[in-house]
């Protein structure tokens, strides 16, 4: 009889009946609850949910509104958290198959879809002028360098310059990643990220395309910014072996990628090699790791029944356990710390890019062409003011504006 | 009005309103601020890559505020000089003695003759 009070008074006044969601079984047993009684919140698909998400708290308007210290203290960031607030990243080896299957995984998540950057984000400007025209007035130390310009001459001198220019493209777009999560709640997708970037680095380092100063320049750059974002939650790789890839290369027929000798056997290898030897055994230290054969393509639903299994919430009970300790925040007001320095200080982040190297000569240009570089650049229609300032393309109503836009580009 | 010939420290020190004020004097400062007030809007422009121009209503805002610092600047100069001299002026009143008339004197009287020696 005692027995049967005991227990009672157990579950009425024991730590689990208060709390809706005992963390681990142990704790569960401990409050004298059956381990059914254990809530889980997993991401959750579309199909699996029945219906489109629904926020519980309208989204932070962050393109259009400051988020600083004053706002902090009246809208709060974990409120419009939820089991699908996840920053998942698509990683592979080219023409796998990311684009596709990352924009079906966001549409069935209901997560913000980031597509993979390239050099148009650099060189088209605000008001769609195609800042590579300019080529012929500049010296060519300051001339454009993309993705096309690297297939077609991987040694060129600007392919460093290009890389480190992709890198800090991702870091960028993964800032904006951050953003849109912390102040919606929404999950993001993003195609490749910055953490994975070292890999292409390394494969361009090991063909011999960029120099071994470069790569440390590259290095001390990735080192000295690294750090400020937060790992994603977790890492899908796209397993394609190298026949394949030259196979899916020839078959997506783009004239840059088809024509490039880039693309040989060895480069394809280094970069699985290292994707697989480095960035996968690395960041699987804090991210859950999903890894798929995809040399055939493969369903997304599959992928996402995966997904739904796993447990994210499960490490959250050991504050020292590595994985997914950039999302652990005790306290509330250090989310919005978070929150705020990704939506209000992203200039800040990105200062962090100006690291000093002066001994890598094909990384600097010489005084002459970066003065002639500066006069075509500025003075290329819409370069000359700040975006939405400049006459010459038809912004109008100048005399009396003031408005300038959250972290655009300046 | 005393002798010329004599010095009276009282007197220098007395507002006897006979100076008029240059043209620029009472201007000079609220247009030095104003002109500042403007720059600044400017540079700030300059800075932010607008054109100098553009948001003329900060232009004439920050030139009204640097108009009213000068202004006010240049009133408490004023009032510290009106103080001081009162205050020199209540000493002299109170130590007369420390300050005696004193007859003016010319270079004349007080530099000798050249005599070159050579």
């Amino acid at each position: 009889m005692t027995a049967v009070f005991r227990v009672g008074l157990v579950r009425l006044v024991g730590r689990g009946s208060t709390a809706p969601a005992p963390a681990t079984l142990l704790q569960a047993q401990t409050n004298g609850l059956p381990a059914t009684f254990m809530q889980k919140c997993n991401i959750s698909g579309r199909t699996m949910r029945g219906g489109p998400r629904c926020p519980k708290v309208p989204p932070y308007p962050y393109k259009t509104k400051k988020y600083n210290v004053f706002s902090a203290i009246f809208d709060k960031t974990t409120k419009r958290f939820d089991e699908n607030t996840k920053v998942i990243c698509v990683e592979g080896p080219i023409a796998a198959g990311k684009t596709k299957f990352a924009m079906e995984l966001a549409a069935e998540l209901d997560m913000q879809y980031y597509p993979a950057v390239d050099m148009d984000l650099i060189y088209i400007n605000p008001y769609g002028y195609d800042m590579r025209k300019l080529d012929p007035e500049l010296p060519p130390s300051c001339r454009s360098y993309d993705i096309k310009n690297f297939c077609a001459d991987p040694k060129h001198p600007s392919a460093a310059a290009f890389q480190i220019r992709m890198y800090m493209l991702r870091f960028s777009q993964y800032v904006d990643a951050l953003q849109h999560i912390l102040s919606t709640g929404q999950g993001v997708v993003t195609e490749r990220s910055p953490f994975s970037d070292f890999v292409f680095m390394e494969a361009m380092f090991r063909q011999g395309y960029i120099s071994r100063g470069a790569r440390s320049v590259y290095n001390d750059v990735r080192q000295n910014t690294i750090g400020e974002l937060l790992k994603p939650h977790l890492v899908i790789y796209l397993d394609v072996p190298v026949d394949v890839v030259q196979k899916q290369i020839k078959a997506r027929n783009l004239e840059h990628e088809v024509k490039s000798k880039v693309f040989s056997n060895a480069y394809l290898t280094d970069l699985e090699v290292i994707y697989k030897q480095q960035y996968l055994k690395d960041i699987a230290g804090h991210a859950e790791l999903l890894i798929y054969d995809w040399s055939a393509g493969g369903e997304t639903e599959v992928v996402v029944e995966d997904i739904e299994r796993i447990n994210f919430e499960q490490y959250e009970s050991d504050p020292h356990n590595k994985k997914m300790i950039d999302w652990r925040f005790p306290l509330e007001t250090e989310w919005c710390e978070a929150r705020i320095k990704y939506c209000n200080e992203k200039s800040d982040l990105m200062n962090y890019f100006n690291v000093p190297r002066f001994d890598v000569p094909e990384l600097l240009r010489s005084a002459e062409d970066g003065k002639v570089w500066r006069d075509v650049w500025y003075n290329a229609p819409g370069m000359k003011y700040r975006p939405g300032y400049n006459a010459d393309v038809g912004d109008t109503g100048l005399l009396t504006k003031l408005k300038i836009g959250i972290n655009e580009p300046f | 009005m005393g002798d010329p010939a004599v010095y009276d420290p009282l007197e220098i020190l007395t507002n006897k309103g006979t100076r008029q004020p240059t043209f620029l004097s009472p201007i000079w400062n609220p247009m030095a601020g104003a002109l500042a007030g403007f720059g600044a809007a400017l540079f700030t422009n300059w800075g932010f890559r607008k054109p100098i121009l553009s948001g003329i209503q900060k232009h004439i805002l920050f030139t009204i505020i640097g108009g009213g610092v000068g202004y006010y600047l240049d009133n408490k100069r004023n009032e510290y000089l009106a103080k001081r001299d009162a205050v020199l002026r209540h000493y002299v009143e109170l130590h007369p003695e420390d300050f005696p008339k004193t007859n003016r004197k010319k270079y004349a009287d007080v530099l000798e003759s050249w005599v070159p020696v050579r």
